[in-house]
């Protein structure tokens, strides 16, 4: 009995021993690398320094090899999402031999690297967007390594740095409304639903601020939607976002009501306020909601109804 | 018959508005969501991770004139007004599952895969986007023979727009992605695959995943294909370098 008992323990340890090693086999190579902050903004005055300081760290199970490089970006028009480009003209980043150099960053460590800034006196004032790019490669601890793993795949991640070079004592707030992208008609069962695009036509980034509204035609309002507080970088335009109190995640303007009927006016309200000064911007459009399907549905019932009869004058002759 | 007319278009416009009726949503506040993260507690009283007086500070304090650059006169320093930025003190990660692709021997008349996880959070509501290329086209080990990138079962699919890929008899090299609601809307199935963007001849990378907004743990598969065109190409080992870049919105 006790032979019997010590061969099933000396059997399950086998298999657990077995089990773990072939998991540890399996497990494969992981690229995990955690940026931050992933977005920041630096105000400089001509004729001062600054520095930035971006954190890295390994989360992932391989030492990897980072590299990092600076370029710049640009807006597409509509997103926050930036759009690389392959380099940059920015001019004012003190550049050292350490700087560009590659990182080994073992798992489940992390680096920082820091930028240091000299803006000299009298430089112009202008807002660079500038994205720092880490490659990465997973360094290969053999030449078998390298063999046993031809077609390496690497990572990239990015943290956005947008710097504005400024001596302007108050921030200028200067955002008009592109185009406000709602309809001219919709069907009475259809929604409200619009896009607004917003020009920035100052040369520093701002907030988006104020709301957007709609009412009805006797001025009620039906529907209030408070501006999603996005960036809007200098000389760049972006489409408005909302929320609401109770879901804080951004969304569209969308009115959906069981129906509409008549004219509705979409208002949006652009706070351009600063410290110094109130300034409110307003913009809108009308909407008119008509039946048109309902009248479609009564104009098919009466086609099929002209149909049905000629069909059962035809059957019964 | 006029009459008995207009009757069956009203009774068609009544079934219509029924329908409609029927099928239009109870308006309720929703309270919950998959992304939703509450990191910050008031809107208009000062709050927020201030690490120094004299650098690093942010803060929160009501909306008039809130800006992502702070105060005029101070040489060295980081303010960000508005709650929003509580997101950009936040940390963007990016996960790959593994970092080598093998397809194996490529043979004639079949098509070989492999695939890779990736994986994104973003802390920033300006969201993300996910780009890729390869460094090279998929090159035979010995170093002179390339697969060209696919251009699918019709001879369409190209760098930014997938096609359906199922013919083992037509090869190329390229890749499938699925699994997420932020993975781009032309790879409609998992048959259907896009080229990567190759570096080595110019094309720029082309982005395969993005949103607009918070994303926690967001995964998508990589899968790769590769296949030869005729039993002429050489059949064996091939090999490419592929990078998948992540970049944060802001």
């Amino acid at each position: 009995m006790k032979i019997r008992l010590l061969a099933t323990t000396l059997v399950m340890l086998a298999l657990l021993l077995a089990l773990s090693v072939g998991g540890a086999s399996a497990q494969t190579s992981q690229f995990s690398l955690i940026v931050g902050p992933s977005q920041a903004y630096l105000k400089i005055l001509p004729g001062n320094k600054a520095t930035h300081t971006i954190t890295l760290e390994n989360s992932g199970n391989q030492t990897l090899e980072v590299t990092p490089k600076i370029l710049d970006f640009i807006t597409d028009g509509k997103t926050g999402i930036p759009v690389l480009l392959g380099k940059t003209e920015f001019a004012y980043l003190d550049m050292t031999d350490s700087l560009f150099r590659p990182i080994s960053l073992a798992p489940k460590t992390k680096a920082q690297l820091t930028l240091s800034f000299s803006v000299p006196p009298g430089a112009k004032n202008k807002e660079y967007p500038l994205s720092i790019l880490f490659t990465t490669e997973k360094l290969h601890s053999s030449l078998a390594d390298n063999r046993d793993n031809p077609s390496p795949v690497s990572g990239s991640v990015v943290s956005n740095l947008v710097v504005l070079v400024s001596d302007d004592s108050v921030a200028s707030k200067k955002i008009a409304l592109k185009d406000l992208a709602a309809p001219k008609f919709i069907d009475s069962f259809g929604q409200i639903e619009f896009a607004p695009v917003v020009q920035n036509e100052g040369y520093a980034a701002t907030i988006a601020s104020g709301s957007a509204s709609i009412n009805d035609f006797r001025g009620k309002k039906l529907a209030e939607f408070p501006l999603y507080p996005d960036s809007i970088l200098g000389f760049s335009s972006r489409e408005l976002r909302s929320y609401t109190a109770a879901d804080l995640t951004p969304r569209l303007f969308n009115y959906n009501p069981p129906f509409l009927i008549g004219p509705y006016k979409v208002v949006v309200e652009i706070d351009n306020s600063t410290e110094t000064q109130q300034e409110i911007t307003t913009e809108y459009t009308t909407v008119i909601a008509l039946p048109f399907s309902l009248l479609g549905a009564a104009g098919l019932g009466i086609a099929t109804y002209f149909v049905y009869t000629k069909i059962l004058k035809k059957i019964t002759l | 018959m006029t009459k008995q007319a207009l009757l069956w278009g009203c009774a068609w416009m009544i079934t219509w508005t029924s329908y409609h009726l029927a099928l239009s949503p109870v308006l309720a506040e929703r309270l919950e969501s998959d992304s939703y993260v509450i990191q910050f507690g008031n809107f208009n009283v000062t709050a927020g991770e201030k690490e120094s007086a004299s650098y690093k500070v942010t803060d929160t304090v009501g909306q008039t004139g809130a800006g992502p650059y702070g105060q005029y006169g101070v040489s060295s320093y980081f303010v960000g007004g508005g709650f929003q930025y509580i997101y950009q003190i936040d940390q963007f990660a990016f996960s790959i599952s593994k970092l080598a692709i093998d397809l194996g021997e490529l043979t004639a008349g079949a098509h070989n895969t492999d695939a890779l996880t990736l994986s994104i959070t973003t802390g920033g509501a300006g969201g993300y986007a996910i780009y890729t290329y390869e460094t090279k086209p998929l090159t035979h080990e010995n170093g002179s023979n390339t697969i060209a990138d696919t251009t699918c079962d019709s001879g369409t699919c190209s760098e930014s727009s997938a096609g359906l890929w199922t013919n083992t008899s037509i090869g190329g090299f390229g890749f499938n992605a699925t699994g997420s609601s932020d993975v781009s809307s032309d790879f409609l199935t998992t048959d259907h695959f896009r080229q990567f963007a190759d570096s080595s001849a110019a094309e720029s990378m082309q982005a395969i995943m993005s949103s607009n907004d918070i994303v926690e743990n967001e995964t998508a598969t990589i899968t790769y294909k590769a296949g030869l065109n005729s039993a002429s190409q050489a059949a064996g080992r091939y090999d490419t370098a592929t990078v998948f870049v992540a970049v944060p919105g802001y």
